[in-house]
């Protein structure tokens, strides 16, 4: 597996390419978004492991220009508390995003996650979801919990099925309402707050301690498998 | 700060000294003391103006057949009441008519008058000159109260514009007191406030330059002040802002019902206040308020700035923390959390590369606990330069130590043989070294050198640290000293950087008396150059920036 890791700090990145290569990775590093991008096509890498917080080339524009023509996936690191760089980084294409500083192992957990759902995204469409005692059946808009058939309105179906379908991806309130409720409706975050509420009332077996549905504070939610 | 005893009072300027004012007005609350003794001279002046004339008409000869010569003595009534009053003219008046009969009515050297026509000349008379001596002393009076009221408005004036151009509140309050003093014969004023600790203290005094007033005060006036700074408002509620006894008056100055101070007057003459004076006072006194009331505002103002100061210097160091301080921890918790993974055994090697990264990162780390310290000596305006001769060479390989390999390797050194020893703080100039190789490192790309050159041109030692990177942003070439100032390039850059290294590195290079400036250079890139000098006389800290 190809990594290329682009983070203007040396030390991060010789931090990571020891880490990654001790897991098995091939690390490629890249200074600045130039190189990057550079590398990025010469050495089509299997995951990218984006710094936003770069001189010249901003993180965000190198995501953006990435998700163009790359099908790598995306991991932006942030040192920033500023949720908006997240979200505009999600919103451009970014498959995840890790805030500094972070654990090398949850660097690798994010991998793995990603990893995972673009595998699940190669397969051919599901027509069901299994996880726990939830059983999601996108054939018959049926929705199960320990074999107990609950009762969905047709929005929320829609929002568990779009979320099933993504599992362990961090989608934004943004990408959510302009899915489901359409581009008119992108930054009514109230009312996916409202629904996502709902939802969890009925799938979640402790609404308080959400299993499935879980809240990216600021951001979004992640619709968790494990 | 209370000021010394000086019992002597010089004489107080005014500009009738005679005459007090009060005596001219209906509005007296009270009269001269000794009126009689004080009127003497106007009577003696009528008796003996009427005295020579009779004198004069017997003198010269056919004077008494002149038909109305009678008429000289209003000319004495008329002088009597332009001088001397009313009483005076009168009495001239009553003393004409009497002697005129005496030594010119026939039969003479008696009262007795046999023509009718004589005595309805006499009456007449009588009553033209008491009505005339009434006219002119109605007209003095006019004369004076107007003169008395371009006074006043002359004072307001003079007082009114010291409030409004005045930007010392003591020179405006003295002024106020100087301009009262002009309409008010005052022997003694002055405005008392509290002071920081509570006591009364003579902000503004009159007569000027007194050390001081408040000691020349006795007991019960300085109770009555202090009374009245403690209770101006209850004064207010009274409906009495004039606490009035004898020739002394203490008024509250009051702005929005707060007291700010106690104007004190004590008149030269032991006379009550007229209606005038009082109403002059509490004008007076206005300005004063208003001239206090500037003056705390002001401070408020100052100590709002220094607030807001702090503020910001609290929200960059937030910033700072949160910012900056992430990407040294962040390399360190990568290099700790892989190296806590030690399943299959680390290799001496790598596990060595990871912790050199890890101390390099730590001293970064202690660095920028160093600038924020820096900061705040900074914003105390506490750098002292501790001179020593040191070894050129030595600071600028003290400064390239911080660096690691990577970043060295992009810095050439360039030193004239010609400089070698200096007299500076070595460790403040070191910090300037590092923070300006950092920052030039910072923002040029990495593939890019960063020369630092040192030259001893006319005397001065010469640092110039030059780079290839993006440049300076036009006109912003001063302001990137500014603390907090980053280019506006980098607003929205996650460039780490919280806008001080240049700051303090200025603070650094002007605490030795040197300066510090930044310049494009041709063909790209920037060049920051210290010029620090060498004569050990100089060391002067130059407060220019």
């Amino acid at each position: 597996m190809n990594v290329l890791v682009i983070d203007d700090e040396p030390q991060i990145r010789r931090a990571l390419r020891i880490g990654l290569e001790r897991n098995g990775y091939v690390v490629v590093l890249a200074a600045t978004g130039e190189e990057g991008l550079d590398m990025a096509a010469t050495q089509p890498p299997d995951i990218v492991i984006l710094d936003l917080a770069m001189p010249g080339l901003e993180g965000l524009e190198v995501c953006r220009q990435l998700c163009t023509w790359s099908k790598a996936p995306i991991i932006v690191l942030s040192v920033r508390e500023n949720e908006k760089d997240k979200i505009d980084a999600l919103d451009a294409g970014a498959d995840d995003y890790l805030t500094k500083p972070f654990s090398l192992e949850e660097l690798l957990a994010r991998m793995r996650a990603v990893f995972r759902r673009v595998r699940h995204d190669a397969e051919a469409e599901t027509s069901l979801f299994s996880g726990g005692d939830l059983v999601v059946d996108f054939a018959r808009r049926r929705v199960t919990l320990a074999g107990q058939e609950v009762h969905l309105t047709p929005t929320e179906y829609e929002l568990l099925k779009f979320m099933a379908q993504h599992p362990d991806r961090v989608l934004t309130h943004r990408h959510l309402l302009s899915k489901i409720w359409g581009n008119d409706y992108a930054d009514d975050v109230h009312t996916l707050r409202v629904h996502i509420a709902n939802l969890r009332d009925k799938i979640e077996p402790d609404p308080a301690r959400p299993r499935f549905l879980h809240t990216e504070p600021r951001i979004g939610y992640r619709f968790r498998v494990e | 700060m209370p000021k010394k005893v000086q019992k002597s009072l010089s004489p107080i300027r005014h500009t009738s000294p005679d005459e007090a004012p009060s005596e001219l007005r209906p509005s007296d609350l009270v009269r001269p003391l000794h009126p009689v003794r004080r009127a003497l001279p106007g009577y003696l002046f009528a008796l003996a103006g009427v005295a020579l004339t009779t004198v004069v008409i017997q003198i010269i000869p056919g004077a008494d057949r002149i038909v109305n010569i009678s008429l000289l003595y209003l000319l004495i009534v008329i002088a009597s009441a332009y001088h001397s009053g009313s009483g005076p003219s009168v009495v001239a008046a009553l003393l004409a008519v009497l002697s005129f009969d005496w030594f010119l009515v026939e039969p003479r050297h008696t009262f007795t008058v046999n023509d009718p026509a004589e005595w309805l000349a006499l009456s007449t008379f009588l009553l033209t000159a008491i009505v005339i001596s009434q006219l002119t002393q109605t007209l003095r009076l006019r004369a004076e109260e107007a003169r008395q009221r371009e006074r006043e408005t002359s004072a307001l004036s003079r007082a009114s514009w010291a409030v409004a151009s005045q930007v010392s509140h003591q020179r405006t309050l003295t002024e106020v007191l100087q301009q009262m003093t002009t309409v008010i014969p005052g022997e003694a004023a002055a405005i008392v406030v509290h002071s920081s600790g509570g006591l009364p203290e003579v902000v503004a005094s009159y007569p000027a330059h007194q050390d001081s007033l408040l000691d020349s005060l006795t007991n019960e006036e300085l109770n009555i002040v202090s009374a009245a700074l403690e209770s101006g408002c209850a004064a207010t509620r009274n409906g009495d802002e004039l606490s009035l006894s004898n020739n002394t008056a203490y008024v509250p100055l009051l702005m929005e019902q707060r007291v700010l101070g106690v104007l004190f007057l004590r008149k030269r003459h032991d006379q009550a206040f007229s209606v005038e004076e009082r109403r002059m006072m509490e004008s007076l006194a206005n300005h004063a308020a208003v001239a206090l009331e500037r003056h705390r505002l002001t401070q408020a103002e100052a100590q709002a700035e220094a607030l807001a100061e702090a503020d910001k210097l609290k929200t960059a160091l937030l910033s700072m923390v949160s910012h900056d301080f992430r990407s040294p921890l962040a390399a360190i918790k990568a290099s700790i959390t892989g190296l806590l993974q030690d399943n299959p055994p680390w290799d001496p090697a790598t596990q060595r590369e990871l912790l050199a990264g890890i101390n390099q990162e730590t001293d970064r780390l202690n660095r920028m606990v160093g600038d924020i310290l820096a900061l705040s000596r900074l914003e105390a305006d506490a750098w002292r330069p501790q001179y020593e001769m040191v070894s050129i060479a030595e600071v600028v390989s003290a400064a390239l130590d911080s660096f690691n390999e990577e970043e060295n390797r992009r810095i050439t050194v360039n030193i004239d043989p010609a400089v070698r020893y200096a007299s500076f703080d070595s460790v403040q100039i070191v910090q300037v070294l590092y923070n300006l190789l950092e920052n030039a490192l910072k923002y040029s790309p990495s593939a890019s050198g960063v020369e630092l050159r040192v030259t001893q041109p006319d005397q001065t030692l010469a640092i110039e640290v030059l780079d290839r990177g993006f440049g300076l942003p036009a006109g912003e070439e001063e302001k990137i000293f500014q603390r907090f100032y980053r280019a506006v390039r980098w607003h929205e850059s996650s460039l780490p950087g919280s806008g001080i290294g240049l700051a303090i590195c200025r603070g650094l290079v002007e605490a030795h008396g040197g300066h510090l400036q930044a310049v494009n250079r041709d063909g790209g890139g920037s060049v920051f150059r210290i010029t620090l000098p060498l004569d050990e006389n100089t060391h002067q800290p130059d407060k220019a920036a």
